[in-house]
């Protein structure tokens, strides 16, 4: 274990350095955003995962999310098309040719990869979402007023928002599993995967296994590590057995780019707008949007 | 004692990386991987007879070698999550009769101890996924990984009802009834094709025809000489036969020139390309044709070794009979033999006469002595029957 001083200067340090990258204007509210040394990772391989959707049945029943029948996740006639998360679905599953093995096409599963410098935390103007101390980027219902920047900022378009609902529409995606994280449980899904494809871990120690397991066996990958350094690294993390562009991976530089959504942010609070005024715009400019929709 | 010790000590200290030559090590049957480093398989720096210290999972490919598949378990019952499912009846010695042709014991028991015992998975594996060591899988991951690579291939299918049987009430028997069915089970005898004819981009000849009988008996390969990394699949696919998921196969198996060569090549590695692609399909093998000696009776009956010496390269034989005879002679030779008893005018000739320059592979002739006889037209004497031996 790590000595507390270390990790308590460690944490200061990251709090300081998160406030720099643009948090001063709400550092009241002080939204969380903390990189601790002791953050928590997943290494997804792609090489290992079946395609059997046991994490996305776990994933929908440990959120209380209306959930099929086990039986019915079986059925391969899903992977005709590319789905994405969405608000019903935090994760899900997609099947790619394997160019080599044709009966053992390459499965990859999709959720929020609980980015180190996540945009969505820079985004959003009220504070509601954060990054903990054990990697998760949660976000608070209360605070959120739908205006849906985060979904914006996102570089893995991740939230979704509740379209459908009329009333109280929310911002929904994968959250790491914080409560059963907070009991000393695995995530849902990593619990469930029969055939262990994701590894939960410290970051760094799956940082290392990657390596370790591009090292050991290196025909069975590519030689990249995805969201070593993909947007200034992330949560979760990637093999795979072909190209990831193949797989429909965003190419991104190891550069965190929350640009755009602080620009907003920052925009904002230079001239000193008060929150009712800004509530006020933001109703107008959502009003305005919903209705365009409605018409569209 | 103490010399023993003090010479592991000096070999640990200046010979790290292999295993010395000191004399000492004659009592410690030197690992058969010269790069086994001491502390791959003993855990203490001065391991003794008594206490060897021996690491649990060496992580390294040490099993000294193949133990025949009946010392191992016939038939094995997993029981670690009896709470929502019954046993899980795993037919070991069925797997392990297939395994030859794809990686074979190695497959599964990749990492063993030198101390000739096999070690399973649960060995290594630890049972619970909340844990600090993370470099290798589980135990219900190890497990999923080993059967499912297989097992979704050929059913196109992870349902987890085909191992797993749920449990419930008044099916307490169903795992004990698959076990005494799975008990006595062997695979059943892979049906062996005599000839395989393939097309190829190759532009001179297109038909490269594989005698497959042959190799596989007449030349005595084994399955493993050939089919080295064979998938299950090959014969093992519930679809197959059916209008299969046309997005997931339509995509072929990619194999380089060498991959596809490379089971012939390790015999016909000097051949010219002619000699396997040509126009149309070879015909069966024919002796005649390919050497210009016909095999009659005796002859055809023996092994190709035995005329052509051991398997890979078989070398060309001249037609002499002291070649493979030793010690024949004509005076002893009894002509009936071949199923033509010569008359007695013939019976007194050499052999030259007939056979000329003595090439028992080509036809006789008569137009030493005659001039209007031909062979096989007239006969020098009568045909007998040549089933019995006398
Ligand atoms: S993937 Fe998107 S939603 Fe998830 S942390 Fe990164 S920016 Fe936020
Ligand atoms: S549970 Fe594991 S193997 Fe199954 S689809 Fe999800 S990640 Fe892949």
């Amino acid at each position: 274990m790590k000595q507390p001083s270390r990790r308590a200067f460690l944490k200061t340090a990251a709090l300081a350095g998160g406030t720099v990258a643009g948090l001063s204007a709400t550092a009241k509210a002080g939204p969380k955003n903390v990189l601790s040394p002791d953050r928590n990772g997943v290494l997804v391989d792609t090489t290992v995962c079946i395609g059997c959707r046991s994490c996305e049945y776990a994933c929908r029943t440990a959120h209380g999310l209306p959930t099929p029948p086990l039986e019915t996740y079986g059925d391969k006639t899903v992977f005709k098309e590319m789905r994405r998360p969405n608000t019903g679905a935090l994760t899900v599953v997609n099947q790619y040719p394997n160019p080599t093995k044709s009966d053992l096409p390459y499965y990859v599963k999709v959720q929020c990869m609980h980015c180190d410098h996540p945009a969505c935390v820079s985004a959003c103007i009220v504070g509601a979402f954060s990054k903990q101390e054990n990697g998760a980027i949660i976000w608070d219902t209360d605070k959120c007023i739908g205006c849906r920047y985060c979904m914006a900022a996102c570089p893995f378009q991740i939230p979704s928002f509740e379209y459908e609902k009329a009333l109280n529409p929310e911002i929904r995606k994968c959250d790491f599993c914080y409560t059963r994280t907070q009991e000393n449980k695995l995530p849902a899904c990593v619990d469930a995967c029969p055939v262990e494809a994701l590894t939960f871990g410290p970051r760094e120690e799956v940082v290392r296994i990657a390596k370790q397991r591009m090292a050991t066996y290196g025909n069975r990958y590519v030689n990249h590590v995805y969201g070593e350094l993909e947007a200034g690294g992330t949560g979760w993390m990637y093999l795979a057995g072909r190209d990831f562009a193949d797989l429909k991976f965003p190419k991104l530089g190891a550069s965190p780019a929350p640009g755009v959504s602080e620009a907003i942010q920052h925009g904002i609070f230079a001239y000193f707008v008060p929150p009712v005024a800004l509530y006020a715009i933001l109703g107008a400019i959502m009003w305005m949007t919903k209705t365009r929709e409605e018409g569209a | 004692m103490k010399h023993w010790s003090l010479c592991l000590i000096t070999l640990f200290l200046f010979s790290p990386t292999g295993f010395g030559q000191g004399s000492k090590w004659e009592k410690h049957a030197p690992p058969p991987h010269t790069d086994v480093q001491c502390q791959t398989c003993h855990a203490c720096p001065k391991p003794t007879k008594t206490d060897p210290c021996l690491v649990k999972c060496p992580r390294m490919h040490i099993l000294p070698g193949h133990h025949p598949e009946q010392t191992g378990p016939n038939v094995l019952q997993m029981g670690d999550i009896a709470s929502q499912y019954g046993p899980v009846v795993f037919a070991h010695k069925l797997h392990a009769e297939m395994s030859e042709m794809s990686g074979g014991c190695y497959d599964c028991h990749h990492y063993n101890s030198t101390a000739m015992t096999i070690l399973s998975c649960r060995e290594c594996h630890p049972k619970s996924r909340a844990r600090a060591d993370i470099s290798m899988p589980d135990l219900k991951g190890a497990y999923h990984r080993q059967c499912m690579d297989c097992h979704r291939q050929w059913t196109h299918s992870t349902d987890c009802n085909g191992c797993h049987l749920k449990n419930e009430p008044g099916k307490t028997d169903a795992e004990a009834m698959r076990a005494r069915e799975l008990a006595g089970k062997v695979h059943p005898e892979v049906p062996l094709p005599t000839r395989v004819s393939y097309e190829t981009r190759n532009q001179n000849g297109s038909y490269v025809t594989f005698f497959h009988d042959d190799h596989a008996k007449r030349f005595g390969l084994k399955c493993a000489d050939c089919h080295k990394q064979e998938g299950c699949v090959r014969c093992h696919d519930v679809t197959k036969s059916k209008t299969a998921d046309t997005k997931i196969r339509e995509v072929k198996t990619q194999r380089s020139m060498e991959q596809l060569h490379e089971p012939c090549f390790s015999c016909h590695a000097s051949d010219k390309c002619e000699s396997c692609h040509v126009a149309a399909p070879m015909k069966a093998f024919d002796h005649a044709r390919s050497s210009g000696w016909a095999l009659n009776r005796f002859h055809l009956a023996l092994s190709c070794q035995k005329c052509h010496g051991e398997k890979k390269r078989f070398t060309k034989v001249d037609t002499k009979c002291q070649t493979c005879h030793k010690g024949w002679t004509a005076a002893a030779f009894k002509h009936r033999i071949t199923g033509l008893q010569l008359d007695e005018t013939h019976g007194g000739l050499e052999c030259e006469s007939c056979h000329i320059e003595m090439n028992f592979a080509k036809p006789p002739s008569c137009a030493g002595c005659h001039e209007d006889k031909t062979y096989p037209a007239q006969r020098p004497g009568k045909m007998v029957s040549t089933t019995t031996n006398n």
